[in-house]
């Protein structure tokens, strides 16, 4: 027999095979008998867990961009040159961070991501009723399908908030139009331009492995991955605020962490800032990662994923 | 909307078991086929009052099967480019229409004659699956394949003949790469 006629053969064979077993057409058409109750609270609580899941991820990519963007203004201003004086004319595009301090920006931030959380709320509501059209089976792989996504950047944008604004406070302290000038020797003060070139490469660079260890975490939750259940622990959560606490309590025992309005940093040994930062941001990751994982595991269990 | 549904099953019935094939052979699993015709049943459902001629039912039932399954397609293949697409349930699908040897569920000693041509079909593009498929499993003319997939007839009859050649060269390579005689071949 040559290749041909094995083809043929074959193909005359699943023909066969995809005629046998016919599904009854009662099967695939919309069921006309009374609703089923239990498969109706399911749908709602996926439509709940897809809304919120999406939102997750817009307002977690929202808090990464902003965080880049602010970066990306920021080194832009180091190309251009600092003012030599008080730096009136040393805006950022689009905001004047010149004269914004850290609670301001912070606010802002969080404001722009809770909007975009809430305006996603809504929009995926809708986007999940059109979809999934009542279908269990729908609405749960479209659930999975953004599953991914929102742990990746759930984890990513509140990591890259904390970070801006963690390190911008404990690093620069409250006045974070500092981030503006390379030294403070105009009111007296010392050479800050170290301290603050520091402070920027620390974020850009921890923002950026945070989203890469997030794309990871994604990833493995979509390949359903068994190392996922140390993270899922309920240690995790206490240890990360433990880590949390300490570094903390280091900071102002040994580098005097500008938190008041009218602490600048004055000394900095780069070595022991940088531990600090990592400590703190480990412990800051631990968290967020343990949080959103559990509730991802309460998900799984509410919706029947 | 029930009056909708009795004229559907009327038209419906006659070609059920036929599109349901169509359906299973563009897939790579029976479940995946029944998959894709619940689905392309439920639009056809949604979207009956826009069929203005009875008689043209089971073309356009075959129709909304084709375009179910290329959106599945596109859709599997912008899956893949996307970092989260392992575990997608339909992402295997882009990779059989990219003739990945490696992932096909090649048997060359298979009992069951159906499942390896099942991995091979998957290996082709999708426009020639559902060439090959009405063509030699469905009995369908090529002018009435032109008409299904909008394509002039010469098209068609380039689509079948690449299909039908890549489905050999697959048969071929299976074969020589796992050493295992083809069944009957006295070479």
């Amino acid at each position: 027999m040559n290749v041909d006629k094995l083809l043929t053969t074959d193909l005359a064979a699943l023909a066969t095979t995809s005629r046998s077993h016919v599904l009854p057409i009662d099967a695939l058409l919309p069921a006309s008998a009374a609703p089923d109750i239990t498969a109706d609270q399911t749908l709602l609580a996926l439509g709940r867990i897809y809304a919120h899941r999406v939102a997750r991820t817009v307002a977690g990519s929202v808090a990464v961009v902003m965080t880049f963007a602010f970066l990306a203004g920021l080194m832009l201003q180091s190309w251009k040159g600092f003012p030599d004086d008080f730096p009136d004319d040393s805006s950022l595009p689009l905001l004047d961070l010149s004269t914004v301090g850290t609670r301001w920006m912070g606010t802002v931030l969080l404001l722009f991501m809770l909007a975009s959380y809430v305006l996603a709320l809504g929009v995926a509501d809708r986007v999940f009723d059109r979809r999934t059209e009542g279908s269990l089976d729908r609405a749960r792989r479209l659930v999975r399908g953004i599953d991914g996504w929102a742990i990746t950047f759930g984890i990513a944008g509140v990591v890259a908030f904390t970070t801006l604004i963690g390190t911008i406070q404990v690093t620069i302290g409250r006045d974070s139009w500092l981030l503006m000038v390379e030294t403070r020797e105009w009111s007296g003060g010392p050479e800050i331009g170290p301290t603050v070139n520091l402070c920027k490469w620390n974020i850009l660079v921890i923002t950026a492995i945070a989203l890469a260890i997030s794309m990871m975490l994604g990833r493995a939750c979509i390949r359903r991955a068994s190392w996922l259940a140390w993270l899922e622990h309920g240690a995790i959560i206490p240890l990360g605020l433990a880590l949390g606490f300490v570094t903390l309590y280091l900071g102002f025992a040994l580098e005097s962490l500008p938190i008041t309005e009218y602490d600048y940093v004055d000394e900095h040994s780069a070595p022991l800032r940088q531990a600090l930062t990592i400590s703190g941001v480990t412990a800051g990751f631990l968290v967020v990662a343990g949080w959103t994982l559990r509730r991802r595991r309460r998900e799984i269990e509410r919706g029947g994923l | 909307m029930r009056v909708g549904n009795e004229r559907f099953r009327r038209l419906l019935e006659p070609v059920h078991p036929r599109v349901l094939a169509f359906a299973r052979c563009l897939c790579r699993s029976r479940e995946d086929g029944d998959d894709l015709y619940q689905e392309a049943v439920l639009r056809a459902l949604a979207k009956l009052d826009q069929l203005q001629d009875d008689a043209a039912f089971r073309t356009w039932l075959f129709r909304i099967v084709v375009s179910v399954h290329r959106n599945r397609c596109r859709r599997a293949f912008l899956r893949r480019l996307l970092p989260f697409a392992e575990g997608e349930p339909d992402s295997r699908e882009s990779v059989a229409i990219d003739g990945d040897y490696r992932t096909s569920d090649w048997s060359p000693d298979a009992a069951d004659a159906s499942s390896r041509a099942r991995a091979a079909l998957a290996t082709l593009p999708a426009v020639q699956r559902e060439a090959i498929v009405l063509h030699e499993l469905q009995d369908f003319q090529v002018d009435e394949i032109a008409a299904l997939q909008n394509v002039s007839i010469s098209a068609v009859k380039s689509r079948l003949s690449r299909g039908r050649e890549r489905l050999r060269a697959y048969y071929e390579k299976r074969f020589a790469s796992d050493g295992v005689p083809i069944p009957g071949d006295a070479r």
